[in-house]
């Protein structure tokens, strides 16, 4: 795995899907350097389009997000040919484990969570990955923060606000199986309080909501 | 392994039919070594167009007598020995599917076997599991109706990512036909976009629409491009390249995530477009890039066939998993996560 090209110290912090991460210090602050690397196998034209526009995108986005009023890790630094990003370190424990760790609290977390959605997509920002790994909760204020805006964009049409909200719900339904319900319901409750076209957006959500299916599938017992 | 505590299970032979889109194939899977016995089908293709659900479920109708003797015949055993009969009642084309669970209910009641409901993307990663002998792998199961991304956590297969509008063959597929590049479909084994693309010189990469929304993909804009391009005067080759490199890196990034978060250690790639050899170079970089381990589920196996439906109806009969006749309807869109799959649980095995 390639390093990126960064003249200060460099401790990996994690092994993304789309990225790597290392903590560094930038100006005398505490940071995380996000490395897009191209992959191999995808065209090299078309990975190094999707790095540049991704990279430039994030750090726009999450400069918008702030304004708005979500905690989000502030951009430090960007070089977008090289897919390289630098924003603030966040120290914190990811929603993903906390949700597992204190099963209590998770009312409370959903709907925090449905809260930052909220005033993201009352500004058109759509995260396009929303997963309770991308939020994590900050040990000093407990704040809780959103990362990751690689998959981000602009948008005010609901079934984009829609899909993001169901995105959601698949990483819930795949991480936290079992807490499906009480997150979703919580985090609706919470998204839907002041968001802006509402109707709409939940209509297009209910549309692609894959909660409260039948379930098929009988079981019998064979008998002896 | 897995393998090992259905070795110790009573030997149970099961035959299954599969009806779900254009294929009527009927298998014949038993738990003990070499554990398909038979796998024969047949493969309703339209002259032109794409598939009229109406036809093929007439045809499947026509075929199926034949397609079970043959499968009987090829494992040389009659009705007697057969346990069970398992059939897919979903995911699929409501006519269809009707047909296979007429003839699934007929030889149930008439040779007094029970009936056992087969979830058809589940029994395209159990045989692929079979197969591969893998335990625990992240499914990329791409075809002519699905493109999902599937791993196991508790007790069900959870679907991670999918299409949001059409599935992966059949972007291939109608754009091949628009473009005036088929059918046939395939030629000497690939497809004929595959075909084109190797075709192109230059290589030219052309700016189509790459959507990936979380772990979704959407290739609908993708095909409304592609054919635009090419009514604008861009060269075939140049837009099939374009739409391959672009489709296949579009699935294998949202599969690459899946392999992140869920910590997968091993690939199964299935399904019908499982057969390009762009798509199965990709996905062997993809998987080694993350220290995973490659299974190419080979064609017979990985297209729509019977032995799958034999083999999950193997697993789910030892399991308890079954119904009456008159239980058995249909559902075409049976999702793979509302199934319990119990045979995977190591601990919850009953006997
Ligand atoms: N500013 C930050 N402060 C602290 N930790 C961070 C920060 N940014 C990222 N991380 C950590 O790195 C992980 C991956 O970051 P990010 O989601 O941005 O990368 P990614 O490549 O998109 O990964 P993935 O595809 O897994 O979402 C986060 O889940 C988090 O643990
Ligand atoms: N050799 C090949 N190379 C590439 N693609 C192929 C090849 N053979 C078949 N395909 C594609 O596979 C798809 C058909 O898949 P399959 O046989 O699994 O049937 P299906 O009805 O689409 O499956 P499902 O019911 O699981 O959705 C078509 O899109 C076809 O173009
Ligand atoms: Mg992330």
């Amino acid at each position: 795995m390639e390093k990126p090209k960064w003249p200060f110290e460099l401790e990996p912090l994690s092994w993304g899907a789309e990225s790597n991460l290392y903590l560094t210090d930038y100006l005398g602050i505490k940071a995380v350097l996000k490395h897009r690397f191209p992959k191999k196998y995808m065209d090299p034209r078309l990975t190094r389009r999707l790095i540049k526009t991704r990279t430039i995108r994030e750090a726009s986005l999450l400069i918008e997000a702030r304004m708005a009023g979500v905690h989000v890790p502030l951009p430090l630094y960007i070089d977008s040919e090289n897919g390289i990003l630098v924003v603030k370190y966040i120290e914190g424990r990811l929603l993903r484990d906390v949700i597992d760790e204190e099963p209590d609290n998770v009312g409370v977390l959903a709907c925090t969570m449905g809260e930052i959605v909220k005033r993201l997509h009352n500004t058109d920002i759509i995260h396009g990955d929303l997963t309770t790994s991308n939020f994590i909760r900050s040990k000093y204020q407990g704040r809780i923060y959103l990362l990751d805006f690689g998959l981000a964009f602009k948008s005010r049409r609901p079934e984009d606000k829609a899909t993001d909200i169901r995105v959601l719900e698949r990483a819930v339904v795949s991480t936290h199986p079992m807490l499906r319900e009480s997150i979703m319901e919580k985090f609706i409750e919470c998204y839907t309080d002041g968001l802006r076209d509402l109707d709409n957006i939940m209509a297009r959500y209910r549309k692609l909501s894959l909660m409260g299916r039948y379930v098929a599938e009988r079981r019998k017992s064979l008998g002896a | 392994m897995w393998l090992h505590r259905i070795l110790r299970d009573k030997e149970v032979t099961v035959l299954g039919i599969e009806s779900t889109a254009h294929t009527i194939g009927v298998g014949i899977a038993r738990n003990r070594p070499p554990y398909i016995l038979a796998n024969q089908y047949k493969r309703y293709t339209p002259v032109m167009g794409g598939i009229h659900p109406r036809e093929a479920s007439r045809f499947i109708a026509e075929n199926a007598p034949s397609v079970i003797s043959a499968a009987l015949k090829e494992a040389g055993i009659t009705m007697n020995d057969i346990n069970a009969i398992a059939v897919a009642l979903g995911p699929g084309l409501g006519p269809c599917l009707r047909v296979g669970a007429t003839v699934a209910r007929a030889l149930s009641a008439y040779y007094e076997k029970p009936l056992v409901p087969v979830n058809h993307a589940i029994a395209h990663i159990e045989i692929g599991n079979l197969l591969s002998g893998f335990e625990d792998p992240l499914v990329i199961y791409v075809s002519g109706g699905n493109t999902s991304i599937i791993a196991y956590k508790d007790g069900r297969y959870r679907v991670f990512g999918e299409t949001l509008d059409i599935a992966l063959g059949n972007l291939r597929d109608v754009f091949a036909r628009e473009a005036g590049l088929a059918p046939p479909y395939i030629s000497q084994g690939e497809h004929v976009v595959d075909l084109c693309a190797l075709r192109s010189r230059e290589k030219k990469l052309l700016e189509l629409p790459y959507i990936v929304k979380g772990q979704d993909v959407s290739y609908s804009g993708l095909l409304t491009a592609a054919l635009n391009a090419l009514k604008q005067g861009a060269k075939l080759e140049d837009v099939c390249y374009s739409l391959v490199e672009i489709s296949f890196s579009m699935i294998l990034e949202v599969a690459e995530r899946g392999l992140a978060h869920t910590r997968k250690k091993q690939v199964l790639l299935t399904g019908g477009v499982s057969a390009s050899s762009i798509l199965d170079k990709k996905t062997k970089l993809m998987a080694e890039a993350r220290g995973a381990s490659f299974y190419n589920v080979p064609r017979k196996f990985a297209g729509d066939n019977g032995a799958m439906i034999a083999w999950a109806g193997v697993l789910a009969y030892l399991n308890n998993i079954v119904m009456e006749p008159s239980e058995a309807v249909i559902n075409q869109r049976w999702r793979p996560d509302e199934v319990d799959v119990p045979w995977r649980n190591q601990n919850g095995r009953s006997n």
